[in-house]
């Protein structure tokens, strides 16, 4: 029996020797124990092969968590980033210093690494990174920089790798091209999509300013938009919340100037997405009047304790009015002192200069209407403030047609959506204004309850306001886990979801329809609508199509009673039955309803561009369906046109409309065209998301069905493989997109002649998709017939028969499936007989097949023609 | 207070009594310690379950993290003393320890079908992700050393299973940095050399 306690004395004795005077000690100290020698010789052998060896938390992404032990502290230069190679340093910030670098695994592609100064707590930072990351990860957006990595170096310092964007602080482009109000105000809508998204995906950026705003002008005329360093400084700063007020300076040092009143407050920890509306209005504010609501003099020659004061409590001047300030602030000073340089005047005109016209020009523009817009994303009541970045753009857009803004003049009460304004429960308010958004699915759960109470009584609605604002712990990790659960809704309403992910969604679903039933909204009519629709969404993501549309259903009536039958609210009801009918495999219904929507959303006064791109886009996809290429066509050329347009907002079709013009084009079989449009699918897809991601794994597989169509059959194998593997990695294995790769590289291996492979990649997209799908269905008898194929070349004729005749039987009366199709099934199981020399069943078989032969007519409409 | 007062509705606000148990737990109450594990154990299956549910790339428990926010979840930001920190962290090392051995048992199981190689034990020094089978042999090399040296695997508990770094370990085990440095050392030393035998 070893001495383990003798041993590890000696052990940790040694360690702490130098290697050279080891043996001496080892010898001093074992003596003539020669089993006690042994094991310490071991252990130290161990201890210097050891490496990395437990150095991290068994997770096996989270490299960047090694803890600080053992780590050798050797000084190392900043150039030496695992797997980054620094290029430039490209900026210096509060926090650190940014890198221009270049990642060579997995991908080789330039970043930008952003390496924390020293001071932060390393470990805390790059853990709640860690538990951002897959938030993070979550967001994908035209104008969105994603946050790719973080990790440390070997110094010990977080950093974090970006998306590296070449362009220009907003600030500095816009004085540069001296944009027109009109000019910025359109990019500013661009900040605002990004906004928009990240808090749909739950991520708050509570770092919004100018030097996190970069503009891309690529010559073409549309400059775009990228918001950078999300998530960074949740990281960075939510130690120094958590440590309470003493740490919060290292906080407030970040940028006062854009901070919120909330972030000002050190003893408020729920942060919440209104953060981020405050800061969009300081960004506002300072893109028209080149001033910012309290001037960085102002703030940065005050203590820590002024400097939230003042931003917690003071009104800045509204726009217009720090303008004509700035005017008469040198009228002023020249009356006094003739001769004294008119710094400010000239400041002035040289801001109203940069915005292409004179200062009492920027004046007029500026006052009114964009005053109130700011001044309501300023209001220090986060309450008050618009309830979303894609309410501020819609503002913003409004402004710029000439329409009536909802921000009215502050003192004057706000004009809000009337049902809302009946009740002012904030709750239900937040509710009518977010329901449009899947996001608020969930937090119209959590709120119902309390809204309804609020309405019984003002004061109890006064108390749960006030109760929750102090509670506001409890609301933040409330917030988080509404967070998380909208996850899992957003996650689902994509149907390309895993079975056994559904279970949980399925029953957020079920309870919310179950509480909307009960009468929970029954006096809020569009609310309630308005969350049918959402719930339909879900129940389609979750293949509940029946479902789906009788909610659809159910919310079109109650749009259709209160706004009449042409409204754009209508219009969207029949879109999403129509969507769900389309997943469903009922595709010329689902063409009848989108048909009705696309009419409805054309029809509005003021047509939604995007609505209506976005209804083309299905209505052609189920003109594919139905095998009608001609009619898809021009529709998914205009959806392609229309996506590829100026607007940051209609990029978001971008990656879609591509893929499905590609996808047409390949049907019509102009492969070398269509691979154009992978190819450039996948560029797109691949800079937007790196190695991995669903959307890249559809592009890979139809470039390869696209290569595989012009005979380049040694080129297209590597693509169907990767496809295969990358969707075995997000999805499972048990998922329907698997199965479809499974099949097509199947095809390939069938033309190459490789039997074997081929039969068993058939099997397996075949177990898949009857599991998920059951045999009725288009797809599994789609890879039934192949498999079919297959058994009959390689003479297996029994095994053919069995799934021959349990497809017929399957298909046989199933709705869906279609008359040409049972033929087809009919008709093969004839020649199977008959090449089976079985010449009697061989012909009863083809006499079923014939009887399709005069139904189809009948088949579509039960409706006979009269005589 | 009412009857049903007593009971824990939906379970999502079980901070009270948590902290209560700690406190006890702190105090040397065994019994309040022993309730404690399956309410860690609990909360960090829910977040574990909550985040593979958004992790599509297969399993990717981040150890670490999940149990710093069971900590936020169950804790909050309420002040409790060092000795019911400790407390709550034994917990969730012992319960983040069974919850990761409990799926790559599992994992190990269902994923055995020649579609992945064993990975030789020296790739370990990469980072890539332990595999379930490494995951096994570790807590296996875990389960000797605690017969040996019962303090060291309590080391390899907190740091490795619960995440703590070497001085929030040193308070939870009341013992100095330098010590746990060199016990970690030593346990690290052990565990390798065991498991390096056990491949050969």
């Amino acid at each position: 029996m070893t001495d383990w306690s003798r041993v590890k004395s000696i052990f940790q004795e040694l360690i702490e020797l130098p290697q050279a005077e080891r043996g001496d000690a080892l010898g001093a100290h074992c003596g003539d124990d020669a089993e006690v020698r042994r094991a310490v010789e071991a252990l130290l052998e161990a201890h210097d092969r050891a490496g990395s060896f437990m150095q991290q938390p068994p997770t096996p992404q989270v490299d960047a968590v090694s803890p600080d032990i053992g780590v050798p502290d050797v000084p190392l230069t900043e150039t030496q980033i695992d797997g980054y190679r620094l290029l430039d340093v490209i900026g210096e910030g509060g926090y650190g210093t940014v890198y221009k670098a270049q990642q060579e695994t997995p991908v080789r592609r330039e970043v930008a690494l952003k390496v924390i100064k020293a001071g932060m707590d390393t470990h805390e930072v790059i853990r709640r990174f860690e538990s951002e990351r897959q938030t993070l990860a979550l967001m994908s957006h035209p104008n969105v920089a994603g946050v790719l990595d973080a990790g440390t170096t070997a110094q010990g310092r977080p950093y974090f790798v970006m998306e590296f964007v070449d362009g220009r602080m907003l600030t500095a482009y816009c004085d540069e091209k001296r944009l027109s109000i009109n000019g910025r105000l359109n990019l500013l809508i661009q900040v605002c999509d990004a906004i928009q998204h990240a808090h749909q995906k739950g991520v708050i950026h509570r770092d919004i300013k100018p030097g996190n705003v970069m503009v891309v002008d690529d010559g073409t005329g549309s400059p775009r938009v990228k918001v950078i360093d999300f998530g960074i400084a949740k990281a960075i700063e939510g130690q120094a919340a958590e440590r309470g007020p003493a740490t919060m300076q290292g906080m407030l040092i970040g940028t006062p100037e854009y901070m919120s009143p909330e972030q000002a407050d050190p003893g408020r920890v729920d942060i919440d997405t209104r953060t981020d509306i405050y800061s969009l209005g300081v960004l506002l504010y300072e893109l028209i009047t080149g001033t910012l609501p309290f001037s960085s003099n102002t703030l940065r020659s005050k203590g820590l304790a002024e400097i939230q004061r003042i931003v917690r409590e003071e009104t800045p001047p509204r726009p217009s009015r720090r303008l004509t300030v700035m005017g008469q602030s040198q009228a002023v000073e020249r009356d006094r002192q003739s001769g004294t340089e008119p710094h400010v005047q000239q400041r002035l005109n040289e801001i109203a200069r940069k915005r292409g016209m004179d200062a009492r020009e920027l004046r007029r523009r500026v006052s009114g209407e964009l005053d109130w817009i700011v001044m309501k994303c300023l209001e220090k009541e986060r309450g008050r403030r618009y309830e979303s970045a894609s309410d501020i753009a819609a503002e913003i857009r409004r402004f710029m047609r000439n329409e009536p803004v909802q921000a009215g003049p502050p003192g004057a009460g706000y004009r809000v959506a009337k049902f809302v304004r009946r009740h002012r429960s904030p709750v239900l308010a937040a509710l009518v204004t977010v329901v449009a958004l899947v996001a608020s699915f969930v937090l119209a759960l959590v709120g119902l309850q309390r809204a309804t109470a609020a309405r019984r009584d003002a004061d109890v609605q006064r108390d749960v306001a006030r109760q929750k604002a102090e509670d506001a712990q409890s609301a933040a990790r409330r917030a988080e886990a509404i967070n998380a659960f909208l996850q899992d809704i957003l996650a689902s309403a994509d149907p390309r979801v895993s079975a056994q992910k559904d279970l949980t969604v399925r029953a957020a679903v079920e309870r919310a329809l179950a509480q909307v039933d009960a009468g929970e909204l029954k006096d809020e009519p569009l609310i309630e609508a308005a969350v049918r629709l959402t719930i339909a969404r879900s129940l389609s993501g979750l293949a509940d199509y029946d479902a789906a549309v009788a909610q659809a259903d159910r919310a079109r009536a109650i749009y259709e009673e209160a706004l009449g039958p042409k409204a754009a609210e209508v219009g969207r009801a029949w879109h999403q039955r129509g969507s769900a009918e389309k997943l469903a495999g009922q595709a010329a219904a689902a063409e009848g309803d989108l048909r009705r929507a696309l009419s409805i959303f054309e029809s509005q006064d003021e047509p939604d561009a995007l609505a209506i791109a976005g209804c083309r886009n299905d209505l052609a996809l189920t003109m594919v369906d139905q095998g009608r290429l001609d009619d898809a066509e021009p529709l998914l050329r205009e959806v392609y046109a229309f996506a590829m347009g100026p607007l940051g907002t209609r990029t978001e079709l971008q990656p879609e409309a591509v893929n499905n013009l590609g996808s047409l084009l390949m049907a019509r079989g102009a492969f070398a065209e269509a691979e154009r449009f992978f190819r450039e699918a996948v560029e797109v897809n691949e800079a937007r998301h790196g190695g991995q991601h669903p959307n890249l794994a559809t592009n890979l597989d139809n470039l390869a069905q696209s290569l595989q169509g012009q005979g380049k059959h040694d080129d297209a194998l590597p693509v169907f493989e990767r496809a295969l593997k990358m969707r075995r990695a997000l999805f499972g294995n048990e998922h329907p997109d698997v199965a479809t790769t499974l099949h097509n590289v199947a095809v390939l291996h069938y033309v190459r002649g490789e039997l074997p492979p081929c039969e068993a990649a058939l099997r397996e997209s075949l177990d898949i998709f009857r599991s998920i799908y059951g045999l009725a269905h288009a797809d599994t008898l789609t890879v039934n017939d192949s498999l079919v194929s297959v058994l009959g070349t390689a003479r297996k004729l029994d095994e053919a028969e069995t799934l021959l005749l349990a497809a017929y039987r399957a298909a046989k009366d199933a709705a869906d499936i279609t008359v040409a199709r049972k033929k087809a099934l009919a008709a093969r199981l004839a020649q199977l007989y008959n090449a089976k020399g079985d010449a009697a069943a061989g012909t009863q078989w083809q006499q079923e097949a014939d009887r399709y032969i005069t139904q189809p007519a009948s088949q579509p409409t039960s409706e006979a023609p009269p005589e | 207070m009412s009857d049903s007062d007593t009971t824990a509705a939906g379970g999502s606000d079980a901070s009270g009594p948590v902290t209560q148990l700690l406190d006890a737990a702190a105090s040397g109450k065994a019994e309040a310690a022993a309730q404690l594990f399956p309410i860690v154990y609990d909360q960090l299956v829910l977040l574990a379950r909550a985040q593979m549910q958004h992790e599509a790339v297969g399993h990717t428990l981040q150890a670490t993290a999940l149990v710093h926010e069971a900590y936020l979840r169950l804790i909050g930001s309420e002040q409790v003393s060092w000795a019911s920190r400790a407390q709550f962290f034994h917990a969730a090392a012992n319960a983040m320890r069974k919850i990761l051995i409990d799926y790559a048992r599992k994992r190990g199981r269902l994923k055995r079908g020649g579609d992945r190689q064993r990975v030789p034990f020296e790739v370990l020094e990469q980072k890539a992700e332990s595999t379930p089978d490494e995951l096994l042999s570790l807590d296996a090399s875990l389960d000797q050393l605690e017969k040996i040296d019962e303090r060291a695997a309590s080391i390899v508990k907190l740091r490795f299973f619960a995440g703590l770094g070497v001085e929030d370990t040193a308070a939870a085990l009341n013992i100095s940095e330098r010590t746990v440095k060199r016990e970690w050392a030593f346990a690290r030393a052990w565990m390798f050399q065991f498991l390096q035998a056990e491949s050969e």
